[in-house]
């Protein structure tokens, strides 16, 4: 059985923690009525991590539990800081220092200009960006068979990245966790042994 | 005879608890690697507030709400564990997979009108976003409820009443990547 001590809470602490999660989400929910941008990041964002807190807190048990799993649950979430840090500049940016992100400044373009083009797909390209493509980065992004072209291609190739980056990410926390964990263990094994 | 494994001597915690949250430790990267490229794609791409203006935030909200309440009856579950009481466990874990049911039934509608109205996942990559994600997550939730109805079997005999509290980690985590996902799919529009 459990190995903390979440049996000193009744039932009627959980039903405490569940309508003050509740509360929140009524105060999410009509944050973005009120119109104002920074207001909807604070009751949207701020509340979801709020709320995130009080479940892992709470329902999880996590502010008993021992702390060998906060910390591994910190290692993924350096790890996937570290993943944001490395993207982020390529993602969130379409220009910088000598490089330019034609594509994607041209999708950003064609969607403010015309959003019901650009939810249609971005088969009905502009013959002038891709000549404009061409000149500066060689010749135009291959539009497949399937539909969707430029976002299609593109998301199979983010796909596969995203996959190989977080797949190696997590293989590598389980393995290192599972040695850490048999080497402590050997190591106690020896000592009470010897 | 009790098996000698049920808990790890180096960390003083029951195996299969750890094993949960080891898995929940690389599920963290994969919701995590996932949301932070929709993030970065957000912020890289304003038009996308046009398509996420067509997601609809009271589905959503409804779902987060279904999905709080079948963590509230997962965690009594867990209580009533403690208690030695599997008939009882056994009952609020039957809520909870009917929480899991009634979201994926509200997801189900509301996938098929916004595909039916021509918003599908090669629409574009906000909408393969919101697919990915929102898939993803429904599989997780799909996964969870199996699994919670053979530990409700068991639990219901009194057997294995330590698993009614490893599937109440999985769920409550579940509903944790649902927190985020709500507001970053329906409310930033």
């Amino acid at each position: 059985m459990a190995d903390h001590s979440s049996e000193h809470h009744g039932d009627g602490h959980y039903i405490k923690i569940y309508l003050i999660l509740l509360a929140l989400l009524f105060v999410s929910i009509l944050g973005p009525e009120l119109e104002i941008q920074i207001v909807t990041l604070i009751t949207a964002f701020g509340v979801a991590v709020i709320k995130a807190n009080l479940v892992v807190g709470h329902f999880m048990h996590l502010n008993v539990e021992k702390p060998i799993i906060k910390w591994v649950l910190g290692a993924s979430v350096v790890l996937l800081a570290l993943f944001w840090a490395g993207v982020a500049p390529d993602v969130q940016k379409h220009e910088g220092y000598q490089w330019e992100n034609l594509a994607a400044q041209a999708a950003v373009e064609r969607g403010i200009e015309d959003p019901a083009e650009h939810e249609e797909g971005a088969a009905a390209s502009h013959e002038g960006e891709e000549a404009l493509a061409a000149a500066v980065i060689g010749p135009p992004p291959t539009h497949g068979p399937l539909p969707g072209g430029y976002n299609f291609t593109h998301l199979v190739f983010w796909g596969v990245v995203g996959l190989v980056a977080v797949g190696t990410n997590a293989v590598a926390i389980m393995l290192s966790f599972g040695a850490g964990l048999l080497a402590l263990e050997t190591i106690k094994g020896d000592e009470s042994s010897g | 005879m009790k098996p000698i494994a049920t808990t790890r001597s180096a960390t003083g915690i029951q195996t299969g608890k750890l094993a949960v949250w080891w898995v929940l430790a690389s599920e963290v990267v994969i919701f995590g690697g996932l949301l932070a490229s929709y993030i970065m794609h957000r912020l890289g791409h304003p038009e996308w507030a046009d398509a996420a203006a067509v997601t609809n935030t009271t589905i959503g909200a409804i779902n987060t709400f279904v999905l709080l309440t079948s963590s509230l009856t997962a965690v009594l579950a867990h209580q009533a564990a403690e208690r030695g009481d599997g008939p009882r466990a056994a009952r609020f874990l039957g809520f909870t997979i009917l929480g899991a049911l009634t979201f994926i039934g509200i997801k189900a509608y509301e996938w098929s009108y916004e595909i039916s109205h021509g918003y599908t996942i090669l629409t574009n990559t906000f909408w393969s976003f919101y697919y990915t994600a929102a898939g993803l997550h429904a599989l997780h939730v799909i996964a969870g409820a199996i699994i919670m109805g053979f530990v409700a079997l068991d639990a219901r005999k009194n057997i294995e009443l330590h698993r009614v509290e490893l599937i109440g980690i999985y769920w409550h985590f579940v509903d944790v990547v649902w927190i985020f996902l709500f507001p970053l799919l329906y409310i930033a529009k």
